[in-house]
Formats: C-alpha cells, structure tokens, sequence
C-alpha cells in the first residue's frame, strides 16, 4: 500500500489555512517547494528470519540453527492395537427353569487381538476404557458378571457387576488406564491374546425361580477403545516400514534472497532409537525442493542408499527413565556430500525416501522386544548455518499486493507537478545491492518502474576479522510525477528486484549487530490547488 | 453663514472618505435643520503587499513565481501589514425646535479586518519549506484579527456658535462574528535532507461562535462611544476649522460559546519509524506530524467569553474655509487595536464655487506608507453628496503598493 506523505498534507494545511481568510474566496493556485520525511528506520536481517531459527555467538554471527523431524516411530507405528469387541449372544435353547443367584450362563474364553505381525505378551495400558452393552429380554432382573482376567491393577483384576432390570439394556463405560495386561492368554504361552470371564443369573434378590423358554435372549457387547499402551512387551516380528513423505520447513522462507552461497555449514542427521528392538534404516533419498522455484536437489551422501543397523534400546525398567536409547549420528560436510546445494537452494520442503526393518535378524530377544510410550525411534536433521555467505549475484525477489489509496489522497496527489522520493540509506552489511521496482496489473505486466534505471547500492568493507567498521551511505531516488500515480492507481502489484552482491571478500558474515538504516524523504513541487 | 455651514458639512464629510482615515464617524452638525441620508465605504490598505499580487491571487487561476519574488522582495522582515474596513449606514439628525441642539440617529453595519506577518511567513506560504533546508525559519509574530459588527446609535449635538459644536453619540454593538489570533512565536526547522521537521509554536487564537453565523446574529454585544468637538478660528488668509473626534471606544463581549486556543507546543518529526517493512502499513497508522500538532492544538482548545476592544480611533483634523480657490487641509489619526500605525495626512483642493470642490490627499502611515487620494463633493440647498477614491499609490504603482477605496455618502437636508 502507497502511503501519501502526510507532513505534506501538513504543509498543504498550513499554505491553504493561511490564505484562506474567506472560504468564498477563489485564491489562485500557485507552486510550493516541499521537503518532509516520510518514513525511518532500521532494518535487521533477523527480523526477516523466524526467530527461534536464528542465534548469535559471542562475535554476534548469525547461525541459522533448525531441528526437524523426519521420522518419528513410536509405539502406534510398530503395533498399533485397534480397538476390538467382544460380542457374546446366547438363546435359551429349552424351556428350563433356574432359581434366583444360580448362573444360568458361564463363559470363559480367550479373546486374540488383531495387531500386526507381532507376538506381544506384556503390556501396561497407559490410557484406554471399556464399554459394556448388556440387554436383558426376560421380565426378571439379572445380574451380569464381567472380569478380564488379563488385566490387573495392583494385583486385583478387572470385575465388573451389574444388574439388569427386566427387559431392559445398559450401557457402561470402564477406565483401563494403568491395568497390566498379560496377553499370554489362559494358557500362559500364548501372545495377543486376553482371558475374559461373563456369568449371568437372576438377580439374588430376587424370591422366585423363573422359567426360561426356549428362545429367551442375552446379548453382551465389550468393547476396548482407544488403547494407548505405556509399555508393551514381545516379539515385535520382523516388519518393513516405508516413509515416502516430505517435510515443511520454515528456516528459509523468509531470508530475504532468492539464492545464496552457503560457505560453512554444520548439519547432522540424528538417529535415536528408544525402541527395545533391532532395527535396519535405509535411506533410499533425501531431496531439498524449492516450492517457488519447483527446484529440486538431491542429497549426495554415503548415507544414501545404504543400510544402517542399530541395535535395541536398553530397558530399564524404571518409569522415570526407563529407556537407555541407542544414538548415532551422521555428519554432512562439503566433502562428504553436497548439502550446501541443499541449502543453497532455499527449500520450503524436504522430500525423503526411506525404509525401517525391525528385527532384521529376526526374534533373537526371544520375544523381550519393548517400546515404551514417548520413547520412539527419530530421525532428525539438526543445522547450524552460520551466516557466512556469498550472495554475490545472488537475487531476491518479492511481489506485494497494494492499493493506491487514491480517493482520500486524490486532491493531494493531483497537486504534486513533479518531484522525487529520497531513500538515504546507510549500509552496514558487507554486501551491496542493485535495486529496482516494478508497478504490475493483476496479469502481470509490468506497467512502470519506480527508478529510472535499476540503482545501485553500496556495501560496507569487511575487515580481515570480516567486522564492518562504518557504514556505507547511498541515495535511491524516485522520480515522482503525475505518470507514476496514474500507474500506480492501475498497478495492483509492486514487485521489488534485488541483486546482492557481497563486497571484499568471497564470503560476507551477517552479524546480528548490523543494520541498514535508512530515511525517506518527499521533495515536491506542489500546486496550492 | 449658511454658506459657512455647508462648506463645513462637506469637508466633514471629506474627512471620513479619505484615504486610511476611520470611515464610520458621524461627524455632521445640521444647525437648524433635519437630515436623512446614507452612506458607505470599504478600503484596504498595505505598502507591505503590492496590487498586482493581490489581485493575482484573488482574480487568476495561477500565481507566477516571479510575482511572489516581486511581492516577497518589498517585503518587511519583521512586519507587514494589510487592513481593511467596511461600513455602511443610514444616518439621521433631528434640530430640536430649531435651536443648538439635534439629536442624532445612526445605524450602521461594518467590518474590520487587520493583519501583521513577518516576511518568513509568506515565503513559507509561499515557496514552500525546501528554500530553508537545513536551517530554522522564523516566523514569530503573526497577528489578526477580524470582526463584522452592528451598531444603533443615538446622540446628541450642541451649536455652540459659527463653527463651534460638541457632539456625542453612544452606541449599542451586535457583535456578529469575531477572529482572532496572535502567534508570538512560530518556527519550523527543516533538515537538509528533508529528514527532519521541527516545528515550534506558541500563540493564542480566538474564534466567535461557529454555530451562529449570518448577517446581525449576535454572538457578542457591547456598547461604544463617539465624541467629538468642532472650532472654527481665523488664520492670516482664510477661517479654519479644526475639528477632533474619538471614535468607537467601545468593547463587545463576545458569548461563552466563543473558541479559545492558547497553544505552547514544539515539535519534531522525523517521518514514521518502520523497522519491519512488512508491517509498514500498520506502522503508519496514527502517527503522523498532523496528527501530533491536532492533538496538540485540540488539548490546547476551550470555550468561554471574550473581550475585544473595537477598532477605535482619534482624530484630529484641520480643513481650510473658502468660498472660491485653492484649499488646504491636513491632520492625523491614531487607532487602537486596530494594528495600525499613526497617520498624517496634508490635503490640498479646489474649490470651484460653494457647491463644488474637489481635494487630493497625501499621507504617511496607517497600514501603508505613502498613499494619495482624490475626492469630490457637492452641496446644494437640500441635497449634500461627495464621492471619494483612495490609495491610488496602488493603482499608479501596482508593483510596489495594494489597496483601494471606495467611499460615498448622500444626504437631503430638509
């Protein structure tokens, strides 16, 4: 958005306030010479950049520092308990007649989880609950019994009782939350599996026998919802996970150049496992795409393409640390790989192509793998770019959408003959530019530009400590006149052009403690009316 | 003696129109008779402003550049002044049982306007602030004030003898509409860049009710008196008359819806602070320097009553009695809060016969320095009438001098 000078509106205030005497009174019009600021500042590189991405040393260097997740496997990935239902359905087959507090049906049975490949044997339940659907079809209350026998809480097991008045249904919910669950089945050699025990008779307090008749009805529904194991225990078989997905990143969205010459780096790809389990990683590709430019490039790194194996955390056993994890750290530098082109290629997104193989050996724990909640097998990339850089025709460009304010301006605007924009700046980073700005439709085109040729800006020297000790001054001028505000009234979009160039030396540090300063100034010629 | 008595009665008269003289005194004695009349003038007067600009900037589309250097080059550095007023009126004189005394009525409806800047001022309104890049400019001590006013008045007049007579008359002042304003201390600073504006200023400022506006609307009233005495004396060739009078010595107060400012207030600006471009907009919001200097202003505002003294004035004035011939005349004026500076003034005429004259005037001072004007007057038994134009400096030299008159008064004496 174009902003009109107000210390103009001022001036023009005071020239009409002072020959305004008698408002019916047609004064001429006449030519004033206006000076006014307009606009000041300071510019820092780091305002430009997401804060939490930036840090400055102690010589105040700007490191760009990023931690991004690329994969994340925890418990849910590697088993994944669905929620099941226990659905138990009973017919009185014969007319029978059983008095009150006397099961008239007994059932106990083992349930088998449907998980993936894996045989667990042990888990805690860190959050999960059980509904119950009871439906009684006889005119007598009943006493439903319901236990798993799998799960216990400090040695006591799951049991619950409730009555069911006659021709009547019920629905309950139960926590499960802290339960052990032995999943051994009654057997104590099975996996996946759960014991569950239903009983069913008249309510004891009932007085008289009742008589059944054949096809008398009873129907009992338990379902587990929501499992979120705290610890789970097994063999967890020998599984091939694929991760074919890309990865925003915001480090480099709002550095202030399209492309730019990174000269030192420190990345790393950070493997933590806390996963009870061998595992085998194998990254297939790791590209850095540019959105913007739909550039693409791909990591050139040993690390491509071949197997990583890591071995299983450690257990042990203690809920406020309970896992050693297993780390290992792949390190990039400019001559094991070409990450700098990554970088330099500003991207929005990286898109990876990688595999995990658990218990490529196979069940060599003898079914004592282990996850515990939050404790995940990750892949992190970790940087720290400290701005050393060369931008030398490097570019930035940025399109903003604007708005000529030309109604409420109109009469002031109309009034300026002719004149410039003054943009003083004071340069304090080691690295110059060459500036110009284009007035575009909605389509596009290109309908002027604000400066007659592009302008060059100075940049600051560097000393040999690359320390820029002064500033460097230049004037950016913008001619002003009735062309430019019909085409800015017609111009949608401003699109600002910059080529950088570093100054001195190759490589330029952007330190935190640098700055462009700069003043905008209006000098007009202007009609009274 | 009849012939005495007109010939006084049109220099009298005289002596109203012309040129930087107060132009709403009631100074006709009518012994023995009745009378009904009217009368009107407007005049405007500045050595400090030039014709040609003036009328430039009043009657063109464009104001050239070189008029302005030409107007700012004549200009005082300190002071320059423009006034202007405006009467008009119906008087009336009743003799009381054709004795020494009448009584005198008058209604009357003027206007005053004065003003006083300093060159800087101008060239600031005028050039804009770029020719004083990169240093102060003052332009402390601008002062004006206008009023438009009504009076009725009454009075009463005594023939002592042959050209000899006191008068008085009080009035009652419908103030209409009033402004007012006194900058004692003005300056704006204007870095050389352009990147830095200061601005400083104390002064206080007056504004009549805004609600109440149109012809005869009170938004003050007040009261004033006119006085004056006549003597004729014998002089080595001819009789003289010398006539004195004080004019509107009166003061209206002006109602307590009336607009007070009292600003003391310096200011600097250096453009809107925007260290984040991509905020700029926002940033821009509420923070310009008219924004500041309004809400300086707006603090600074109240309402209340408000005394003005009218633009009164004293004046003491000869004129030379001749039936036929060359006639002489002179005399001086001072006002009070009126912005101007004393004013003498010589007359010279021809008298063509007792009903027919026509004078010159050359004076010095007022809101001008030199100014000249021409006047005709014509009496007869019943009917008296005089037509007078003034400040023809400004008309002869448009380039150096502003102003015009116009005065004109007719009676029928019965």
């Amino acid at each position: 958005m174009i902003i009109i000078p107000r210390p103009l509106v001022f001036l023009f205030a005071f020239v009409l306030f002072a020959t305004s005497c008698r408002r019916d009174l047609q004064l001429a019009s006449w030519n004033v010479d206006l000076v006014a600021p307009i606009a000041y500042g300071e510019l820092n590189f780091s305002d430009y950049v997401t804060s939490d991405n930036l840090i400055a040393d102690n010589e105040e260097l700007i490191h760009i520092v990023a931690s991004e997740t690329l994969v994340s496997l925890g418990l849910d990935t590697l088993i994944g308990i669905p929620d099941y239902s226990i659905d138990t359905g009973f017919v009185i087959p014969i007319s029978i007649t059983f008095p009150p507090g006397v099961p008239f049906f007994v059932q106990k049975e083992d349930t088998r989880l449907e998980v993936k490949d894996v045989e667990l044997t042990y888990g805690v339940i860190r959050e999960s609950e059980i509904e119950v659907f009871l439906e009684n079809t006889i005119d007598k209350p009943v006493l439903f019994q319901y236990a798993i026998y799998s799960a216990t809480l400090n040695g006591d097991t799951f049991f619950v009782e409730e009555r069911i008045e006659a021709n009547d249904t019920m629905t309950r919910r139960y926590s499960l939350e802290g339960y052990d669950l032995d999943l051994r089945g009654e057997s104590g050699t099975g996996y996946n599996t759960v014991v569950t025990f239903i009983q069913a008779m008249i309510h004891p307090s009932e007085t008289e026998n009742h008589k059944f008749n054949a096809g008398d009805e009873f129907n009992i529904k338990n379902t587990v919802k929501n499992i979120i194991p705290e610890y789970i225990e097994g063999y967890f078989g020998n599984q091939s996970l694929k991760f074919d997905e890309d990865e925003s990143v915001k480090v480099f969205e709002k550095l202030p150049f399209k492309s730019v010459n990174v000269t030192e780096y420190d990345l790393e790809l950070f493997i933590d496992n806390g996963i009870g389990a061998d595992l085998k990683l194998s990254i297939n590709e790791l590209t850095a795409f540019n959105g913007s430019t739909s550039k693409e490039v791909g990591l050139d790194h040993s690390i491509i393409g071949s197997d990583e194996f890591f071995t299983r955390a450690v257990n042990l056993y203690d809920a406020n640390d309970p896992v050693r994890h297993v780390q290992k750290a792949f390190s990039f530098t400019d001559e094991n790989s070409n990450l700098d082109k990554l970088l330099e290629n500003r991207p929005d997104r990286f898109l990876f192509d990688l595999s995990i193989e658990v218990n490529p050996l196979g069940n060599v724990s003898l079914g004592n793998d282990f996850a515990w909640y939050g404790h995940n097998l990750s892949a992190i990339m970790k940087l720290d770019l400290p701005l050393v850089i060369s931008v030398k025709g490097a570019e930035f460009t940025d399109t903003a959408a604007f708005t000529f304010e030309s109604g409420q301006s109109a009469n002031t605007t109309k009034r300026i003959n002719s004149g410039q924009l003054n943009l003083f700046l004071e340069n304090g980073y080691p690295f110059g530019a060459t500036v110009q700005f284009y007035l575009m439709d909605t389509l596009g085109t290109v309908l002027d530009s604000l400066l007659l040729v592009p302008t060059s800006l100075d940049g600051a020297l560097e000393n040999e400590l690359g320390i820029v000790e002064e500033s460097v001054k230049s004037v950016v001028e913008i001619p002003v006149d009735q062309e430019l505000f019909s085409n800015l009234e017609g111009a949608s979009f401003l699109k600002t052009n910059v080529q950088l160039n570093t100054t001195g030396l190759d490589s330029i540090h952007i330190r935190s403690n640098s700055q462009i300063g700069y003043k905008l100034t209006a000098d007009l010629n202007v009609a009274t009316q | 003696m009849i012939r005495h008595i007109i010939v006084f009665v049109m220099l009298s008269y005289a002596a109203t129109t012309y040129a930087q003289e107060p132009i709403l005194s009631f100074q006709s004695e009518y012994a023995g008779r009745n009378m009904v009349g009217a009368y009107g003038g407007i005049t405007a007067t500045s050595s400090d402003f030039s014709n040609r600009f003036v009328g430039s900037l009043i009657s063109d589309d464009q104001l050239e550049p070189s008029l302005i250097l030409d107007q700012l080059s004549i200009m005082d550095a300190d002071r320059n002044k423009l006034g202007m007023d405006y009467e008009s009126g119906v008087i009336g004189s009743w003799n009381v049982k054709n004795g020494p005394h009448s009584l005198l009525f008058r209604a009357s409806d003027g206007a005053h306007i004065h003003f006083s800047t300093p060159k800087n001022a101008m060239a600031l309104v005028f050039q804009g602030n770029k020719p004083f890049a990169g240093d102060t400019l003052d332009f402390s001590n601008i002062s004006g004030l206008g009023m438009r006013y009504q009076q009725l008045s009454i009075g009463w007049s005594y023939n002592q003898g042959i050209g000899a007579s006191i008068w008085a008359m009080a009035s009652f002042v419908n103030g209409q509409q009033m402004a007012e304003i006194d900058i004692s201390r003005s300056w704006l600073y204007t870095g050389t860049l352009g990147d830095t504006l200061g601005v400083g200023l104390t002064g206080t400022g007056y504004l009549s009710d805004t609600s109440h506006v149109g012809f005869a609307k009170p938004s003050g009233i007040g009261g004033a008196l006119d006085f004056g005495l006549n003597r004729q004396f014998q002089g080595d060739f001819s009789d003289w008359i010398m006539r004195a009078s004080v004019q509107n010595l009166g003061i209206i107060e002006w109602s307590s819806r009336t607009i007070q400012a009292d600003v003391d207030t310096n200011l600097n600006w250096y453009g809107v602070e925007i260290n984040d471009l991509l905020a700029a907009g926002e940033q821009f919001e509420g923070t310009a320097l008219e924004d500041s200097l309004t809400r300086g202003i707006d603090n600074s505002l109240s309402k209340g009553r408000h005394y003005t003294w009218l633009p009164g004035a004293a004046q003491v004035d000869f004129v030379q009695l001749k039936d036929k011939g060359l006639e002489l005349g002179g005399g001086a004026v001072v006002r009070w809060n009126a912005g101007y500076n004393p004013f003498a003034y010589g007359r010279i005429g021809y008298r063509f016969n007792t009903a027919i004259a026509l004078h010159s005037t050359i004076g010095y001072g007022g809101y001008g320095a030199f100014q000249m004007g021409i006047r005709g007057g014509y009496v007869s038994e019943h009917i008296h009438a005089g037509l007078a134009i003034n400040n023809l400096e400004a008309l002869i030299v448009p380039s150096q001098f502003a102003g015009g008159s116009l005065n004109f008064h007719f009676s029928y004496l019965f």
